[in-house]
């Protein structure tokens, strides 16, 4: 691979906010700016932003970086007006000779956005190299990559980003739920930019999930290492909120269910080490671990969990009290909660509740 | 290039803390899972007994166009369940990483490998097709993966799961371990990815490219904790990149998912 992992840091992109606030009045401008705080004590650095978040935030804060999307004329003026040093614009909109002109005379860091989504795609990128009001363009930002099943993608950008003498912006669709993949590759292998949306947020096909990408780059690359991805629950919150959607509890990262767990082998490897079964801390995205009591618990689990519930494991029949625990389970297609449990084991030992 | 699909919704999804399925569901969920194509279903684990096994029995009985595998520890007790239970396929799964074999069994490499030709011959002798799983592979000692890959052919396995038990491969990782594997011994591999940090069906793609002939998937890629390789994002990747799986019919995979997916979470976990 042309790339060296540790000739420089990838600086992370995120989306996620235009996409999210497509009617005025969801979120209001502290919501935004809590929005925004979040993403940078996760490792965030530059935010993408647009004409209606600008309008609804006024004055920006000092100690954030903005990338903004220009879609029109009168986004550049507010672009200019606001002090964003960075925008991004897809050719239509660079085909207009005024805009190019603006982001020319108050010299703009400005990206061209191109969708791909196969390597002869990234090749034929070369025929930007004629493109009209290419000299004001700093940084090419490749979507897609939808339908490339490996990282021979890289190679095909490193051949146009010299070919181009710009610098590169990956931002990785998830059609095909290769968004993570691909995203974590651009910060491996050197890319500029990678550009992320929390939970994947997005229009049409989506884009790598930002916290996948993060949690991916603190684990397996040692990158993004003071970051702190515990405030990932409280962003989840808010995500919900304001797009109306529950994130699935099973949802890499971020679902509340993912550090439950159940099975004898699971919860017997788990006791004797977490690192068995567990590829991080939950603490480490702001969750903790749950014993659930199921049709797959075993005897050790079980003992576990009385314990933890304050009664005395050793006074009562564990063979029958599992017996009854995978009946109950399987009829109810679910697991015990704690007072079904506490009930159960009363009920086994004869002792009686007093309520 | 072509891959035969294993469904471990049964065994593997089930796992999924807050899923308990009755025989019926279980039995009912197997004839959608034929119907739709696929290879293979690993249809739970007999050695919990009771109505666990009970399924797994009726499921071997239903006389499917698919094969029936249940999911076995390296324990001949473990095996004796499963053959009771009439399996097409016995699968053991064969601690392979030392964090497994030391912090979770107490155990040694040696123990491992003795007790792997113990039980892959104790099928055999009685004529079971055995497949074997390198549980926690992507931590293990590449070495060491080899020597248990080499004990299990000798005793004539034919192929063996790639499991990625905690979800940390990336697509290059694991495109070059299963290529090296490949290179060193003649084995059909099977991909067995988890989504810890959202990469199962990148992993098992990138396998498939690798040379892995079999993919383990869930419906809905539900499984313990951030669950496993989704089918239906799979066999949808798979036609886009590489042009195979045509005969799954994406329509009929999302009716079936939403129907399985229905049954199993119909108590509103």
């Amino acid at each position: 691979m042309p790339f060296n992992s540790e000739s420089k840091a990838t600086m992370v992109i995120d989306r996620t906010l235009p996409e999210i606030y497509q009617s005025p009045g969801r979120m209001s401008r502290l919501d935004i700016l809590d929005f925004c705080w979040i993403l940078k004590g996760m490792g965030v650095d530059i935010i993408e932003i647009d004409g209606r978040l600008v309008q609804k935030i006024g004055k920006l804060p000092e100690g954030l970086d903005y990338i903004f999307r220009v879609r029109s004329p009168e986004d550049i003026g507010i672009c200019i007006s606001s002090g964003i040093k960075r925008c991004i614009l897809r050719k239509p909109v660079l085909m207009q000779q005024d805009i190019l002109d603006i982001i020319s005379l108050n010299r703009l860091d400005a990206t061209l956005e191109v969708n791909v989504n196969t390597l002869e795609g990234i090749y034929s990128l070369e025929k930007l190299k004629c493109l009209k009001g290419l000299n004001i363009i700093s940084c090419l930002r490749i979507a897609g990559l939808g339908s490339i099943s490996s990282a021979a993608w890289v190679n095909a950008v490193e051949q146009i980003r010299s070919l181009l003498d710009l610098k590169v912006d990956i931002c990785p669709g998830n059609r095909f739920s290769l968004g993570t993949a691909a995203a974590l590759e651009a910060v491996e292998y050197g890319m500029d930019y990678v550009t992320a949306s929390f939970a994947g947020y997005g229009r049409e096909y989506k884009f790598a999930p930002l916290e996948e990408l993060l949690v991916s780059m603190k684990i397996l690359l040692n990158k993004n290492l003071k970051a702190d991805l515990s405030t990932l629950p409280e962003l989840s919150r808010r995500f919900s909120k304001y797009t109306h959607r529950e994130i699935r509890g099973g949802k890499a990262i971020i679902g509340k269910d993912i550090f439950k767990f159940e099975s004898g082998i699971h919860a017997c490897g788990i006791e004797r080490d977490p690192n068995t079964y567990e590829p991080y801390d939950p603490l480490i995205v702001g969750q903790k671990r749950v014993l659930t009591i199921g049709k797959h618990s075993g005897r050790q689990s079980v003992r576990k969990k009385l314990t933890e519930l304050g009664l005395d494991a050793g006074s009562c029949d564990l063979a029958t009290l599992l017996d009854i625990i995978r009946e109950k389970s399987i009829r109810s297609g679910n697991c015990l909660s704690d007072e079904e449990l506490t009930d159960l084991y009363y009920t086994i030992t004869g002792y009686i509740t007093f309520t | 290039m072509d891959i035969s699909i294993v469904d471990t919704t049964l065994r593997d999804g089930e796992q999924k803390a807050g899923i308990a399925l009755k025989t019926s569901d279980k039995i009912y969920i197997a004839g959608i899972l034929d119907r739709l194509g696929i290879f293979q279903i690993e249809a739970g684990i007999p050695a919990m007994g009771g109505e666990e096994k009970k399924s797994v029995s009726k499921i071997a009985g239903l006389g499917m166009k698919c094969k029936v595998s249940s999911w076995n520890r390296l324990i001949l007790a473990d095996i004796t369940h499963s053959m009771e239970c009439g399996v097409d396929i016995v699968h053991i799964s064969v601690p392979s990483s030392d964090i497994q074999i030391k912090s979770k069994l107490g155990k040694s490499r040696e123990w491992v490998i003795d007790n792997l030709r113990r039980c892959v011959s104790f099928c055999m002798d009685k004529s079971f097709a055995v497949t074997i799983g390198l549980e926690d592979a992507s931590r293990a000692d590449p070495a060491f993966m080899l020597k248990i890959i080499a004990s299990a052919l000798i005793e004539g396995v034919q192929r063996v799961r790639y499991a990625d038990t905690i979800g940390i491969l990336t697509r290059t990782r694991i495109f070059d371990e299963i290529r090296s594997i490949r290179s060193k011994v003649d084995v059909d591999i099977e991909m067995h990815a988890h989504n810890d940090l959202g990469m199962a069906v990148a992993n098992t793609l990138s396998a498939v490219k690798a040379g892995a002939a079999f993919a383990d998937c869930t419906i809905g890629g539900i499984g313990e904790r951030a669950g496993n390789c989704s089918m239906m994002e799979f066999i949808k990747a798979a036609k886009a990149c590489f042009g195979i799986c045509s005969h799954y019919n994406l329509k009929n995979i999302k009716d079936a998912q939403k129907e399985i997916l229905d049954i199993i979470f119909k108590k509103g976990f």
